[in-house]
């Protein structure tokens, strides 16, 4: 099966990391442990990871670093006093499912 | 050969990189690059329909005048009897005026909102004419054949009449004093669409039962067949000119149509259909890139607003992030002037001012806390409410220090907060020791007083207003995930139209006639989210999400309106300091190639 998307990692660095233009052509989706989500075989995909130097990462490997990430919050969240916990928010932070 | 500037009337700009004043198609040499470009603004692709807030009476068969931000409804039927109710549309909500002198239904219209004709209707068929001034109805000459279900064009001072029972192809010329016979249509319509500027340019389309799709173009002399509709209909609401119109809506037989055809001047195209199928719905607007629908059966009281393709398109960009990351700042400020301050995890005090391109650090809040609310602008700001436990206190900001004046009332966190600087604001709803709740409270720069509750007490809403007597709340939690959004106007709260993604925790921005939520999450599913709605006074529209998704992020919110927007902070997870701005127009920069 095709894939829809494609990942990579790169430090958003800020002003420019994603600009308006890149942001109207294709949707990104940023997630923990900078992550970034960008459509697969789209040229504009290929020029904006190409440009912040990212790293191509398959999204079993993206999906570990997401995971890590995410195991690390839910651990701090686990730690906390019973009445820390018992705040209504924030919740115990949730798994992520990357997509195909 | 003819230079550049010989046929563009400009030369071409030099500029070190991509040039921010160059004008739609405008050519530049970007000697960084050593490329010649070129930049046009993104636009939608396809129009679409969009809820408006509802008339004060449902009615069906009624006429309209106007524009889409300016209209005018008068007559019809509410099911009930045959009206004379007007009301006024300004784009945001409809107003009941003073009425028309003769009550009738399926009548026809022509003009504005402050400059009207009504002609025509019935039961039973009359010819009586009235002339709106823009506060009253005065009746002036009939027309020359009584008639209902007819159509009608123009303006107030030079219109059109045309088809309609039972003399179904006459064609009157009005003048501004007198109503004049003239060439009939070819084909005799009863209950057509009607579009058109004055007596010497129209457009009848439609009508007749069984419905026919024909078309006809009205040159200040004769109508000439043009190409047929799509689908034939009657009672349909139509809008425009001769040369752009649209169609909406209708009935083809016993069955009311949601379907929408927009006229170029020449052909009928289908597009985006209205919400739900009615017949006998009236419309108005100047072409078929900005019209206006409501009324029709039910009776319907439904308002929806048409915008055509080449609408701007907005998007989020990513800007430098703040020196501290942390979730449910404060917030207070524009894009290009923010101010965060406090926030979680635990009680943070750091304040930090963004100029539109970095953050730094400033004077520190007296009391750290997080699940505070702030409002205001950066020179001028306010923090209120917080964590840990239920904080009353309040502190005001003057562009260098932050002072602690009187408390809340009710203490409180996850509260959301509006105001224009330090001597006005709202504090709404939060959460006390006692459990979410509904109490607001008002800051005239030296006191909290208690005023009306909102409807639906809630955790960690967005809002949106630019002082304490006008603004909104939508979303957050209590018990379940909310989507509801009420309206300020000063005394108390209304319920109007939900969120299309219910959540808390969002950022949020802009005014009550035009605001911005972006991000949050929901409790109930896993993960957060960058989705974003833009509000227009009367309904929620999903547009681009954030590029890095997030919940329990902040915002400046002391926009003017939902074309700009600043998001900063916030859980990824874990916390962070992004940044991102929102501008509601972009553009898409192009390289001249070999």
């Amino acid at each position: 099966m095709a894939k829809t998307y494609q990942y990579c990692v790169a430090e958003n660095w800020g002003k420019g990391f994603i600009d308006h233009v890149e942001s109207q052509r294709i949707t990104f989706k940023g997630y923990p442990g900078n992550v970034w989500q960008v459509p697969a075989y789209n040229k504009h995909g290929n020029l904006w990871i190409a440009k912040v130097a990212g790293t191509v990462k398959t999204k079993d490997e993206a999906q570990a670093i997401v995971n890590a990430e995410v195991q690390a919050a839910q651990a701090a969240w686990d730690a906390q006093t019973d009445e820390q916990k018992a705040e209504p928010n924030p919740q115990r932070p949730a798994d992520i499912t990357l997509e195909e | 050969m003819a230079t550049y500037k010989q046929n563009v009337g400009t030369t071409v700009v030099n500029y070190a990189g991509n040039y921010p004043g160059a004008a739609d198609g405008e050519l530049w040499y970007d000697s960084t690059n050593k490329d010649f470009k070129y930049q046009y603004a993104n636009v939608t692709a396809a129009g679409s329909w969009r809820t408006g807030n509802n008339m004060n009476t449902g009615r069906y068969a009624l006429a309209g005048a106007g524009i889409q931000t300016a209209a005018l409804g008068f007559g019809g039927h509410d099911g009930t009897g045959v009206q004379a109710l007007t009301e006024s549309y300004d784009g945001v909500s409809w107003t009941e005026v003073n009425d028309l002198g003769t009550a009738r239904q399926f009548l026809a219209g022509s003009g504005t909102y402050t400059a009207a004709l009504a002609f025509g209707g019935g039961p039973p068929n009359t010819a009586v004419t009235e002339s709106w001034n823009g506060t009253n109805w005065t009746e002036v000459n009939d027309l020359t054949t009584t008639r209902g279900s007819l159509g009608g064009s123009g303006t107030q001072t030079s219109s059109l009449a045309y088809g309609g029972s039972p003399s179904g192809a006459y064609t009157e010329s009005w003048n501004g004093t007198n109503w004049t016979e003239v060439n009939d249509l070819n084909t005799a319509k009863i209950s057509p669409g009607s579009a058109g500027a004055d007596n010497t340019s129209a457009l009848a389309f439609g009508g007749n039962e069984p419905s026919t799709a024909t078309c006809e173009s009205w040159n200040g002399t004769n109508w000439t067949e043009v190409n047929d509709m799509n689908t034939g209909r009657l009672k349909m609401g139509s809008a425009g000119i001769q040369s752009s119109a649209l169609a909406f809506g209708g009935a083809v037989g016993p069955t009311a149509q949601t379907k929408c055809e927009l006229w170029n001047g020449t052909n009928w195209t289908e597009v985006a259909d209205i919400t739900g199928a009615k017949e006998a719905i009236s419309g108005t607007g100047a072409d078929n890139t900005s019209a206006l629908a409501f009324g029709g059966s039910g009776p319907s009281a439904a308002t929806e607003e048409w915008t055509g393709a080449g609408a701007p398109v907005g998007a989020w960009a990513t800007a430098n992030a703040m020196n501290t990351a942390r979730i449910r700042a404060g917030g207070a400020g524009t894009k290009e002037n923010a101010l965060a301050f406090g926030g979680g995890p635990g009680a943070k005090n750091e304040t930090e001012y963004y100029n539109g391109t970095n953050w730094t650090e400033l004077n520190n809040l007296i009391t750290a806390r997080s699940n505070l609310t702030g409002s205001g602008s950066y020179t001028s700001a306010l923090a209120y409410g917080g964590s840990p436990g239920s904080k009353n206190e309040t502190e005001t900001w003057n562009g260098t220090n932050w002072t602690e004046v009187n408390n809340l009332n009710t203490a409180r966190h996850y509260l959301a907060g509006i105001g224009s600087d330090n001597t006005n604001a709202l504090a709404i709803s939060g959460n006390t020791p006692g459990g979410a709740t509904v109490d607001v409270e008002t800051w005239n720069g030296t006191n909290w007083t208690e005023v009306n509750n909102v409807n639906t007490a809630r955790l960690l809403p967005g809002a949106a207003g630019l002082n304490n007597t006008t603004g909104l709340i939508a979303g957050g939690v209590n018990g379940g995930i909310q989507d509801t959004t009420e309206l300020w106007n000063g005394t108390n709260w209304t319920e109007v139209n939900d969120l299309n993604t219910a959540r808390q925790g969002p950022g949020s921005g802009g005014v009550q006639t035009s605001a911005i939520i972006f991000g949050g999450n929901d409790p109930g599913t896993p993960g957060v989210f960058g989705n974003t709605e833009l509000w227009n006074g009367a309904s929620w529209v999903e547009t681009a999400d954030l590029n890095q998704v997030r919940g329990q992020g902040s915002s400046g919110g002391n926009e003017s309106s939902n074309s700009s927007a600043i998001s900063f902070g916030g859980d990824i997870p874990p916390e962070t300091g992004a940044t991102e701005e929102w501008s509601g127009s972009s553009s898409t920069i192009k390289v001249l190639t070999d």
